[in-house]
């Protein structure tokens, strides 16, 4: 189930929030989002929900072992099962065509279906070992909260990967007010908005193109495809994450922020810092730092981006393109700590450069196979041919519609910033002022509006597509 | 605290209508052509727990929750009144509210334009049809309809008006027929010639009067004598609610006028009538001699009460392909029509009319070329009893016009031509009666006949 679906709006929500309104005990709380959270997750995968709950207890088991025999031998033994599951379900196929194809083997490649959220549900699973294993929290007994934390519903299929530490004290002791709840939904409505008005809007465009045979595309249309996919891929997944944390607020968790304007960077070092910050943290946290972090050498810091890179492009698909988009972004990390003096260009110059990177980067992502993006980035910046058959087609990507999300999308992903970490933060306030006053009511109108507009817009069924759904 | 209550309240209220309202206003009906989900069973077919049961009740859900034709509505007026666009795949949104089929799209821009071969193809296919339902004894007609935006393309959006060829495909079709001598009743020139607009704004067809007009035509072209129908009352009222309107605005779609002529039929529809979207619908008691098999779409709608009244007995089928040599020896008619809008006509390449393939003569072979020419027989999907002789020519031995026919154990048939150089012929499987079969392929350029393939085929490859 996806939030985005009116299955989920329109009974799952509404019922899931009513019932633990009322729920009196923080125990029967928990196990009603037990039971919310595995028909979440069993509505899109009715079988592999088994596979979830063996891994959260897999990973329960491990954790409470580590008190009883060798601590080491039962993390290795963790990881390896981790990494395992998610390699045999994520990876198989991909590693049977790598070697068929370096090799000129013919070994059959079977059929596994990626389980929904595999990636995520493994990595919060891993967090909660190391972070035992390290001594960082304490061992949970009780194999039910561990299970919350691995399939709470708001985080469960596309994060963010959130840390056990992190909402451990919030599983036990929880308060809901109205204001938590108030501001919890309009947190998911704005994320709503953003991928129901946004990253719809900009999907139909970007699988137009990127779907298009490559004599329609000109360098018009090439980059109108690039811009509205990478406006897709942000709004889509910082719209799931504002959801998520909005989900949570209204349940009473806090997740930390996942995405900070990351468009708004001026160099790839700090958009990683502001994308995904789950799970650059957790590459960070368990790989980065574990390999020796920045402590061994210049030399050895810039091995240690690259493999943290090449993972992060790699835990994002089991395809080629995924690892080079890694490891192109790894690129231009290294590129930046190699030349500092970048820094002092003039901030609109580094913003060009950061925003290219991170487009071509996107096209790399997107494309099907490495030939397709060379060919499509080749399209971006040098094909000049005006023929009628591409303009014509660039034109039809142009709808009054597309134009007014997309200026939505730029103006929302950088330029109102200030303003937006402004009004969350007066919104946090205890006491506001009557000026603050008449905003936050604007807001929350707002929010009702975009609401009902999200709700008209998906009950005709209209495209819906969740690209990190997939990972 | 209270604007917080007031609007979770409020959220929550508009988040459970769909779902709570369902007790009272379920939705039950939908201008969408399909057959709307039932409430899944936990149990599958075979027995066992039903692991699609979420994946339908969600579809069940989809359609069915409360309110739904009125939200779709909602979109589609929010859409089209901010923002200028259609919220459906199938409808463009046009300036003035004027609604264009999605699919026309393609012929519009010209984004493709047929080959002078493909061209030829086409012709060559009906002309095929052609020759096989005059030697029946049955008058033949072609007629198609043109596309909304081929006649009226002044209201497509700004968006979808970059032409890239203005060529139109039934532009360059129009003369081949005429070389081919089949008969071809021309709307477009028809209606391109009239000031009037004959479509409606927000159909994908004709109105009334341009329905009049191309009934005229096509009789007209026919050469049959008929009512004209120019002296009958005639009024123009406002309730039609097209089917473009109401893809997109569900039930609630503005109504526009139409011409109502006040027309006393004297035929009657079989018992089993139900509408004329029927996909197969007969007639009786027209007031002509004769009878009429008209293959037809849905421009055949307000077609068929004209039609109908000017032939003793009258047969109108939408089926595809055209099961010509069944339903001719059927109903053995007296005149067929092919009435085909214009955006459908590749279908004449694609999936020709179903008919045994004529035969023909062969004078002499003159060269037998080396060629990557393939034969394949398999049964035809559409119709088991025949069977379907279908292959590739080697591209180089063919010009614009090279005609392809087969001989069979000795027979020469001529095949259609379904593509740029592949070829299929239908022959009845009772017609076959040696249980080997010697094929080959010939080409025919200017009376000039070149063999390119031959082939043997065992009664156990037959069967396959």
């Amino acid at each position: 189930m996806v939030f985005s679906s009116l299955v989920f709006l329109c009974i799952f929500f509404p019922i899931i929030f009513c019932l633990h309104s009322v729920v009196p005990s923080i125990k029967a709380k928990n196990v009603l989002l037990i039971m919310a959270s595995l028909v979440f997750y069993a509505f899109g995968e009715p079988v592999y929900v088994v596979l979830m709950v063996i891994s959260a207890f897999l990973n329960y088991l491990c954790a409470v072992l580590m008190e009883k025999v060798n601590r080491k031998a039962v993390l290795v033994a963790a990881v390896v099962v981790n990494i395992g599951i998610l390699s045999v379900f994520k990876y198989t196929g991909f590693l049977i065509t790598t070697i068929n194809s370096v090799f000129r083997f013919n070994i059959t490649i079977p059929k596994i279906t990626l389980p929904i959220g595999i990636s995520f549900f493994t990595f919060q699973a891993l967090s909660y070992v190391i972070d035992v294993y390290r001594e960082q929290v304490a061992v949970q007994k009780n194999f039910g909260k561990v299970l919350l934390y691995i399939s709470f519903f708001p985080q469960l299929i596309a994060g963010p990967i959130v840390k056990y530490r992190d909402i451990a004290y919030e599983i036990d002791n929880r308060n809901v007010n109205l204001k938590e709840t108030a501001l919890g939904m309009r947190r998911f409505i704005y994320g709503l908005a953003k991928k129901v008005l946004i990253a719809n809007t900009m999907a139909i465009v970007a699988d137009s193109v990127f779907t298009q045979e490559f004599a329609h595309i000109n360098i018009i249309g090439a980059w109108i495809g690039a811009i509205a996919y990478t406006m897709q891929i942000y709004y889509d997944f910082s719209g799931y994450s504002d959801m998520a944390i909005g989900l949570g607020r209204m349940f009473g968790f806090h997740f930390k922020e996942n995405f900070e304007h990351p468009y708004g960077a001026l160099t790839i070092k700090e958009f990683w810092r502001r994308w995904h910050i789950s799970l650059s943290s957790w590459f960070k946290e368990y790989v980065y730092i574990p390999l020796g972090g920045n402590r061994k050498g210049r030399l050895r810091t810039g091995l240690n981006k690259v493999i943290v890179f090449f993972l992060t492009g790699l835990w994002h698909g089991a395809n080629w393109t995924f690892v080079v988009w890694g490891l192109f972004h790894g690129a231009f990390s290294l590129f930046e700590e190699f030349v500092p003096k970048l820094k002092k260009l003039p901030r609109v110059i580094l913003h060009i450069y950061t925003m290219l990177v991170v487009t071509v980067g996107f096209v790399i992502f997107r494309a099907d196979t490495l030939g397709q993006a060379c060919i499509y980035i080749g399209k971006m910046f040098a094909d000049f041919e005006v023929s009628a058959v591409a303009m014509s087609f660039a034109c039809q990507q142009l709808t009054p519609f597309f134009i007014a999300m997309l200026i939505a999308a730029v103006i929302g992903c950088g330029p109102i910033r200030s303003l937006t970490l402004k009004l969350r933060d007066v919104s946090e306030k205890e006491e506001i002022t009557q000026k603050e006053n008449i905003v936050q009511i604007l807001l929350f109108t707002v929010a009702f509006l975009l609401l009902s507009w999200c709700i008209i817009r998906l009950s005709g069924g209209s495209y819906n597509p969740f690209i990190y759904f997939r990972f | 605290m209270k604007k917080y209550l007031i609007f979770i309240i409020a959220c929550l209220v508009v988040c459970l209508l769909p779902f709570v309202g369902m007790a009272v206003r379920p939705t039950t009906v939908s201008t969408e052509n399909k057959k709307m989900a039932e409430f899944p069973s936990l149990k599958a077919d075979n027995g066992k727990l039903n692991l699609k049961y979420f994946e339908e009740f969600e579809e069940y859900f989809n359609e069915h929750f409360a309110f739904r034709n009125e939200l779709v509505y909602a979109d589609a007026k929010l859409q089209t009144s901010i923002f200028q666009v259609s919220n459906v795949d199938t409808v463009t949104y046009g300036t003035d509210g004027w609604l264009y089929y999605s699919s026309t799209l393609d012929d519009y821009l010209g984004n493709h334009v047929m080959s002078e071969r493909q061209i030829y193809n086409l012709a060559h296919n009906l002309s095929l049809a052609k020759q096989y339902t005059e030697a029946n004894g049955c008058d033949f007609l072609l007629t198609i309809p043109p596309n909304k935006n081929t006649l009226y393309g002044e209201h497509m959006p700004y968006y979808n008006s970059y032409i890239v060829d203005e060529t139109h495909n039934i532009d360059l079709l129009t003369p081949k027929l005429s070389g081919l001598h089949i008969p071809y009743a021309d709307l477009l020139e028809l209606f391109r010639n009239e000031k009037e607009t004959l479509y409606l704004k927000r159909d994908s067809h004709w109105n009334m009067k341009g329905a009049l007009m191309a009934y005229n035509c096509i009789m007209d072209t026919l050469g049959y004598q008929h009512e004209n129908y120019g002296d009958s009352d005639v009024i123009r009222t406002k309730d039609e609610d097209g089917d473009l309107n109401k893809m997109l605005y569900t039930f609630y779609g503005e109504k526009e006028l139409n011409y109502k002529y006040n027309i006393e039929h004297n035929f009657s529809y079989s018992d089993n009538f139900k509408s004329v979207e029927d996909g197969w619908i007969e007639t009786k008691g027209g007031a002509g001699n004769g009878s009429l098999l008209m293959f037809r779409d849905s421009f055949g709608n307000t077609l068929i009460p004209f039609m109908a009244d000017q032939f003793e007995q009258a047969w109108f089928t939408k089926e595809n392909p055209y099961g010509l040599e069944s339903l001719v020896e059927q109903c053995k008619p007296d005149t067929v029509v092919f009435e085909c809008v214009e955006r459908n006509i590749i279908r004449f390449i694609n999936m020709p009319p179903i008919i045994s393939a004529p035969q023909t003569d062969v004078t002499e072979v003159g060269e037998h070329l080396e060629t990557s020419t393939t034969i394949s027989i398999n049964t035809l999907e559409y119709d088991m009893n025949y069977y379907k002789i279908s292959g590739s020519v080697d591209g180089a031995y063919l010009e614009d016009e090279t005609d392809i026919i087969v001989r069979i154990n000795g027979t020469c048939y001529e095949a259609y031509h379904t593509g740029e150089n592949t070829y299929e012929l239908y022959i009845k499987k009772d017609e076959i009666k040696n249980k080997s079969l010697e094929l080959e392929v010939l080409l025919k350029n200017n009376e000039i006949f070149s063999s390119v393939q031959t082939k043997t085929i065992d009664e156990g490859e037959r069967l396959q």
